[in-house]
């Protein structure tokens, strides 16, 4: 076993120096001189110099390699070509966290949203329910990101009143559905077990409409509030809607991978057996069935987190959120190469990372793997 | 002994109904309602899939055929009053934009980009890499160990970065968006092509046709090759799907086709900013896009548990 | 057991296939897999060897080493006058017409995007035959006991196993081979089936005159079509003997073992006395000396010591064992004889 992690580690070692490859010699693939794609027309020739020593244009590739890679190790990302001149790294210290944030709030969501909707599904194989939380997932996946982004904001900010009455009124019928539901269950078996989920259900339902009535926030239609700023709950505010817009394909993602691996667990012998000893539905689902199906929603997650973090370009863009993604399409946008390489060896790596990270994670969730039975 | 001397072949086995294994109390009436009723559903949902497939790709062919509202040169359409609101009974049944633009041209023009700039580069991505991929899990050794590096490194990098590095160095024009996703497409079907070489390997009549005495390109190109291509096409629909949500993506941040040349994605970002007071400027090539792709997702879902046993749940 | 050693061999030239001291080895992680050490047999014209021992003892890696499919780590395949494991490329791919095979499971056999005749008639194409290859095809399908008519058309997924293997046959018939390697051809077919299987191979053999690698785990099923019968535990061979000799007088006390395991559909038949201790031991560090000593009732020290050779006990019975049953015959096994 520790000759395969010390062989994926170095087949990781491998990729990120390709990586760091790619990202670098991408200035040498820009057609004409990158030069003079950073200065325009009507530049001095002592311009042109200057920016091609900025950029080491005249020095040999490798040694141009050797030493951006060396500042790098060393945390120096050299500086941006644009004004205001700034160092890379600050550049990168002031982005990352907002990206960090937006992601992290994003799988939270996701994960929160997609296990009981999972769990829903998969025990009510071939209803009408899971007929529906199929064709909704099939549907969310199909939504491109910034589609989604505009619809929320069409939505949630043009028409509030709107997303107000019909959120507080989905909550007003899962209520009434529920207290129905326990109704009957009281009537039929005449123990308090038999009504509580369901009572329980109903007040969460109703705890929610009256949320939503009462307190909807007022969500920004772009920018972003640092917690420095403007608190945790303005920061919150104006993360909230670019975070959702991802969790909602990251969530139905999640949802189908994990109902089917639920699906393929329930038809085995020792839920079978589970379920002749006479545990509860709720009991073989969260114990017995649960545990054994997460090990493929934690290599997505892994792998979708990792993505995340080059992924919210987007959503960025659109909510003016000043992260890793927006940094890239302005610098990309304004021909800043410094901060390009940077940004691409940066989101590149962290992705690498996390998908090695999942790949050894693997061999530590799954007691089988961990056996040395692969 | 063992061996009774019986004449007639064993006649094949009779397929035996399981009946669904959750819900001890469900009668049996009620289950076959329910799975008519879901097959019926699902058969319907396909077909609906099918015909508006069948409508975009056909629009888009004879869209030079079709009596539209003039949708690409803004000088044209100097007179038309613009950000018209979208009625079906008129000269611009989903409306104008800014410039005077039919919307309904605009998506029918979009519709040629995204088509062309998906299929193209899922057919090449088709090629390159189920070749690459079937040429991996047949030789092993070397050539395998070359491809899956190769493979590792291209995903190393997160799609939509890999993407953005790709058109910062290239001219954005169909051809090279094509390309572009055509590389993003080819890893995926490389690990396809060799997943599905292997089990295929793994089948007695690869071994029989080698004492038959086939050559290598034979087993290749005969035995293999046909037994993979079913999975890799049936994977192309869902591949298509995220390719032209990565072009309209890439066409939404202004890194794909230029206006006024139509592509849903450049009309989305055209219309964003008068989103509250025109959404049909957004939600009309929004509501295409989204149909397309989910009708492939449809699709695809389909192509895939009838014709490849892997894709089955 | 776990013979070395030649002395069972056949010094005539009458030999179509002569296999001496085959190693096959496959590297894996942590060791290696010794799935064949040292084994060597041969067959004459028209004769068929059974090779028989329970799953793992490395007969199908024998069969396919035969074929250089994949070629054995060391040792001699020669058929007729070509040693195989000197070829390679197309020099191996020019004498494959003349060794052919058919495996355990039809249905995986085939391509199942073909159809019956271009699976037939397709070592045909390869090799360019100029006659008329319908004409050939039809004629071989109708010789399998096929309607050339009604099956021609169709694909794999659409017969039976009996049928599935049927055209296996005639795949490997139409290339005119000299020897068939069978490698468990009846181990997945019902038990009515696998008669027809068999008695159909007799059959071609005799028209075809055909030598027969015969390969199964079922002794009963070789006895029947077997004229000579190699048993084989872990990578090496223990008896070799006549069919009927080796069931009359087996020596060894693995084959006795075997024998007293097969089922005899008699209530009153007495069930074997002799139970086989413990697992197969593992091919990755097999035992020293004799194999079959960690689970033989009548090992010694020597067993452990000294690995045995194949020495003659009788006329074309040879066994390799430092103990071997003497005695004439053994009730178990003549009882088990005696049902067949």
């Amino acid at each position: 076993m520790l000759k395969a992690l010390s062989l994926k580690l170095l087949r990781l070692a491998a990729i990120l120096l390709l990586v760091s490859l790619g990202a670098f010699f991408l200035l040498d693939l820009v057609p004409g001189d990158p030069a003079a794609a950073v200065l325009g027309e009507g530049a001095t020739p002592e311009q042109f110099a200057e920016v091609r020593a900025e950029l080491g244009l005249d020095r040999p590739a490798m040694e141009r390699y050797a030493d951006w890679m060396g500042g790098i190790l060393t945390g120096d990302f050299g500086r941006s070509m644009q004004p205001p001149v700034q160092e890379v790294s600050d550049v990168i210290a002031a982005r990352l966290p907002v990206t960090l944030e937006i992601a992290l709030l994003a799988m939270v969501m996701a994960v929160g949203v997609a296990v009981p909707l999972a769990l829903w599904s998969a025990q009510r194989v071939g209803r009408i329910d899971d007929g529906i939380i199929g064709l909704g997932t099939s549907a969310a996946v199909s939504v491109p990101s910034f589609l989604a982004a505009l619809l929320l904001i069409y939505a949630v900010i043009f028409n509030t009143s709107m997303v107000i009455a019909v959120l507080s009124g989905i909550f007003g019928v899962v209520a009434g559905a529920c207290l129905c539901r326990a109704a009957w269950g009281l009537s039929r078996e005449r123990t308090v077990a038999a009504g509580l989920p369901w009572l329980l259900s109903a007040a969460a339902a109703g705890l929610g409409a009256a949320l939503v009535l009462t307190g909807f926030p007022d969500f920004p239609r772009q920018g972003f509030v640092r917690i420095e700023d403007g608190g945790l709950s303005e920061n919150l505010r104006s993360v909230f809607l670019p975070a959702l817009t991802l969790a909602i394909v990251e969530c139905a993602v999640f949802t189908r991978i994990l109902r089917n691996d639920l699906i393929n667990t329930l038809g085995e012998d020792f839920v079978l057996f589970a379920r002749a000893k006479g545990m509860p539905t709720w009991w073989v689902l969260l114990r017995h069935a649960l545990r054994p199906s997460s090990l493929s929603l934690v290599t997505v997650a892994g792998v979708a987190f990792g993505r995340l973090i080059g992924g919210t370009v987007i959503v960025e863009v659109i909510f003016r959120v000043p992260g890793m993604g927006s940094m890239l399409i302005e610098s990309i946008q304004s021909k800043d190469y410094p901060i390009v390489q940077a940004g691409i060896l940066l989101i590149a790596g962290v992705y690498v990372l996390m998908n090695a990270l999942v790949d050894i994670s693997y061999t530590v969730i799954d007691p089988r793997l961990r056996h040395g039975h692969s | 002994m063992a061996i009774p001397d019986v004449t007639q072949e064993s006649r094949p086995e009779v397929p035996v109904l399981i009946e669904g294994v959750d819900g001890p109390a469900a009668a049996p009436r009620s289950m076959r309602v329910r799975k008519w009723l879901s097959t019926t559903v699902s058969r319907l949902g396909l077909g609906l899939a099918f015909g508006w497939i069948l409508l975009v790709v056909g629009s888009a062919v004879f869209a030079d055929l079709l009596p539209l509202a003039e949708a690409r040169d803004t000088s044209a359409a100097i007179d038309t009053p613009s950000l018209e609101r979208p009625d079906l009974f008129s000269a611009h049944p989903f409306g104008t934009d800014r410039q005077g633009l039919d919307i309904l041209g605009g998506v029918i023009y979009g519709a040629r980009v995204s088509l062309t700039v998906g299929i193209g580069a899922v057919l090449t991505g088709l090629v390159v890499g189920g070749l690459l991929g079937v040429l991996a899990g047949f030789y092993r050794g070397r050539v395998e160990a070359v491809v899956n590096f190769a493979t590792d490194a291209l995903i190393a990098f997160p799609p939509l970065i890999l993407l953005l590095a790709l058109v910062t160095v290239m001219e954005p024009s169909v051809r090279n968006v094509t390309l572009g996703l055509a590389v993003l497409g080819i890893p995926t079907y490389i690990r396809i092509a060799r997943a599905n070489t292997l089990v295929i390997m793994q089948r007695e009549f690869v071994l029989e046709a080698r004492v038959i005495g086939a050559r290598n390109a034979r087993i290749l190109f005969r035995e293999i090759v046909p037994n993979v291509l079913s999975s890799l096409v049936s994977y192309g629909f869902v591949v298509i799907a995220v390719l032209i949500v990565a072009e309209a993506s890439l066409s939404y941040l202004g890194l794909s086709v230029q206006r006024p040349n139509p592509t849903w994605g450049n009309m989305i970002a055209a219309g964003q900013s008068s989103l509250e007071r025109h959404p049909h400027l957004v939600l009309v090539p929004g509501l295409v896009l989204f149909l397309t792709v989910f009708a492939l997702n449809r699709i695809g879902e389909a192509a895939r548990s009838a014709w490849d046993p892997r894709g089955r749940s | 057991m776990a013979g070395t050693g030649t002395a069972h061999l056949h010094p005539d030239d009458d030999v179509v296939l002569r296999v001496e001291d085959l190693v096959v080895e496959f590297p894996v992680r942590g060791g290696t897999v010794q799935a064949v050490s040292g084994i060597s047999f041969d067959v004459r014209r028209g004769e068929t060897l059974g090779l028989v021992g329970e799953s793992g003892c490395g007969k199908s890696t024998t069969g396919r080493a035969i074929l250089q499919l994949p070629a054995p780590t060391s040792g001699s395949v020669r058929l007729g006058g070509d040693e195989l494991t000197e070829l390679s490329g197309e020099a191996l791919r020019a004498v494959r017409p003349r060794l052919q095979m058919i495996l355990q499971d039809p249905i995986s056999s085939m391509n199942p995007r073909r159809t019956v005749h271009q699976i037939v008639s397709e070592g045909l194409d390869i090799w360019g035959y100029d006659g008329d290859r319908a004409a050939l095809v039809a004629e071989t399908l109708e010789a399998v006991g096929l309607d050339p008519d009604q099956v021609h058309g169709r694909r794999a997924h659409q017969f039976s196993g009996g049928q599935s293997q049927r055209i296996c046959i005639a795949r490997a018939l139409v290339m005119r081979p000299e020897v068939l390697v069978c490698d468990e051809p009846v181990a997945s077919l019902d038990v009515s089936v696998q008669a027809q299987i068999i008695n159909l191979l007799e059959d071609l053999k005799q028209q075809h005159d055909l030598s027969l690698v015969f390969i199964a785990h079922d002794l009963a099923v070789v006895k029947s079509i077997s004229d000579r019968i190699a048993v084989m535990y872990l990578g090496k061979l223990c008896e070799v003997a006549p069919s009927d000799e080796m069931f009359a007088r087996p020596a060894h006390p693995y084959t006795r073992v075997l024998l007293e395991s097969v089922p005899v559909p008699d209530p009153a038949h007495p069930v074997g006395r002799t139970e086989l201790a413990g697992e197969l031991p593992s091919p990755l560090d097999p035992p020293s000396g004799c194999r079959f000593r960690t689970r033989c009732p009548r090992a010694t020290e020597v067993c452990a010591a000294e690995e045995p050779v194949l020495t003659g006990v009788g006329a074309g019975h040879f066994v390799a064992c430092h103990h071997p049953h003497t005695v004439a015959a053994t009730e178990p096994a003549e009882l088990a004889v005696a049902e067949c």
